[in-house]
């Protein structure tokens, strides 16, 4: 494994217009390999999404005499 | 163990009425509002000083001020007060800060009204605004089967996508739509939240319930709603009745408390267009096709009408009910004066009773002079 910081390549990125400020402009492997162990020790519940529907306005809107 | 052998255990405690147990004065009447259940619960007046009492004594101290024969009848209200779990005995008040006053909203606007009889408004520059305001509710009633069942998933299909959560319609009924026409558009626009048909054949109400139950059955079941009574005009609105009452919570009270129940971050489109806070009010701010509702909404004039608190009106402020009652300003007892009670409301604090509005000595000619009123050239 090589420890040492890389200098990335840029062109490629600025060839296709994106931006370099997403850029990681070094690159370990050590990092890399870090995060990856890391990421398959992640436990993650199931992902649950949770919307609150607003089915009446919280008081009569009008007092109609019906 | 009995409920006096625990008052005579408890002479060194407080007696901790609970921060969402809000006791709220009247005049013959006074109310415990429990802001967590949602209930109100009255008691007579005379017992509404125990709770200052409550809240500098312990309660061997306030049994001792009183004769026996009070002190059985302040035993009983203990237990009223205990029956219905609106306190607990503590050695020391300290630890229980009340619930702040506050009122707030995210958007200027919370509500709208739209009225429609003989011709039709400016409906997507009339939702644009809205939508920049932030307004959650929106109501459209019409009186003429010029806006019908089509038109209001039309318009609920252009609110689609804004700040707008509910549209909900007041519409005469119409002989050639069936209950399936009905059933198809409400299911179709799920920001239709509910619908009253008036002048229909008979009195029911349709309901698809799903099987859903609990707190999420309101959510999907369908409800349209039919009765035979006829929405004339603006006029049929306003009533105040037990019924009509808000099932108390901290947001109702706290805003109840700082503004006006009605009117508060409503604005109005009246049948002929105009923008008002109200479409029964007198005071017109222009047309909606003249005048940008946004800027309406943020002027002082218009916002005045927001800050006509309960407590400033006369009768209602000496009426228990003041913090459940979402009050009325285009209908009033006397209409010369802008902190008369609502006349279309039945209740006497005084006496505690009940009655119907319509019993009032001329009741009939102070709404017709409320009706030529809103007549009057506009009142910029």
């Amino acid at each position: 494994m090589n420890d040492e910081l890389e200098i990335l390549v840029l062109d490629p990125l600025l060839r296709q217009r994106l931006p370099i400020g997403f850029a990681r402009i070094f690159v370990s492997h050590a990092i890399l390999d870090e995060s990856k162990a890391s990421l398959l020790t992640l436990q993650l519940s199931k992902y649950r999404h949770h919307t609150t529907f607003v089915r009446a306005a919280d008081k009569p809107i009008s007092k109609p005499e019906l | 163990m009995s409920s006096d052998a625990t008052w005579n255990e408890s002479l060194d405690k407080y007696v901790f009425v609970f921060t969402d147990c809000v006791p709220v004065k009247g005049s013959a009447a006074s109310a415990i509002y429990d802001l967590t259940r949602g209930s109100i619960s009255t008691f007579p007046s005379e017992y509404y000083p125990l709770f200052e009492l409550f809240r500098t004594r312990r309660l061997g101290q306030i049994l001792g001020d009183f004769s026996e024969e009070d002190r059985a009848n302040l035993r009983d209200f203990l237990d009223f007060l205990s029956s219905n779990e609106y306190m607990a005995l503590v050695d020391d008040l300290g630890p229980f800060p009340e619930i702040p006053s506050s009122f707030n909203e995210p958007g200027l606007i919370d509500n709208a009204i739209i009225d429609v009889r003989s011709q039709h408004h400016d409906y997507r520059k009339i939702v644009e605004a809205l939508d920049s305001l932030g307004c959650q509710h929106v109501q459209v009633r019409s009186y003429s089967t010029l806006f019908g069942l089509r038109h209001l998933g039309e318009l609920a299909e252009l609110c689609r996508g804004t700040s707008i959560q509910t549209v909900e319609g007041v519409l005469p009924h119409e002989p050639s739509l069936s209950d399936d026409d009905y059933l198809r558009t409400m299911s179709a626009n799920r920001l239709l939240a509910g619908l009253t048909v008036h002048s229909a054949d008979q009195d029911r109400t349709i309901r698809v319930e799903y099987g859903a139950s609990g707190t999420s059955g309101p959510l999907v079941t369908i409800e349209v709603r039919m009765t035979r009574r006829k929405m004339a005009s603006r006029l049929d609105c306003g009533a105040i009745s037990r019924s009509e009452l808000l099932a108390p919570s901290t947001r109702a009270v706290n805003e109840l408390r700082l503004f006006n129940g009605c009117l508060n971050r409503k604005i109005s489109i009246d049948e002929d267009g105009h923008v008002r806070n109200c479409p029964a009010m007198a005071r017109s701010f222009g047309h909606h096709q003249a005048v940008a509702l946004t800027e309406v909404a943020s002027s002082s004039a218009f916002q005045s009408a927001w800050r006509i608190r309960k407590d400033d009106i006369q009768v209602c402020r000496d009426c228990q009910y003041r913090y459940a009652c979402t009050d009325c300003r285009a209908f009033l007892e006397d209409p010369d004066a802008e902190n008369s009670k609502p006349l279309k409301c039945g209740y006497d604090p005084y006496t505690d009773q009940w009655s119907d509005w319509r019993a009032k000595p001329h009741a009939a000619d102070t709404l017709s002079r409320h009706e030529q009123r809103i007549r009057l050239p506009i009142l910029q």
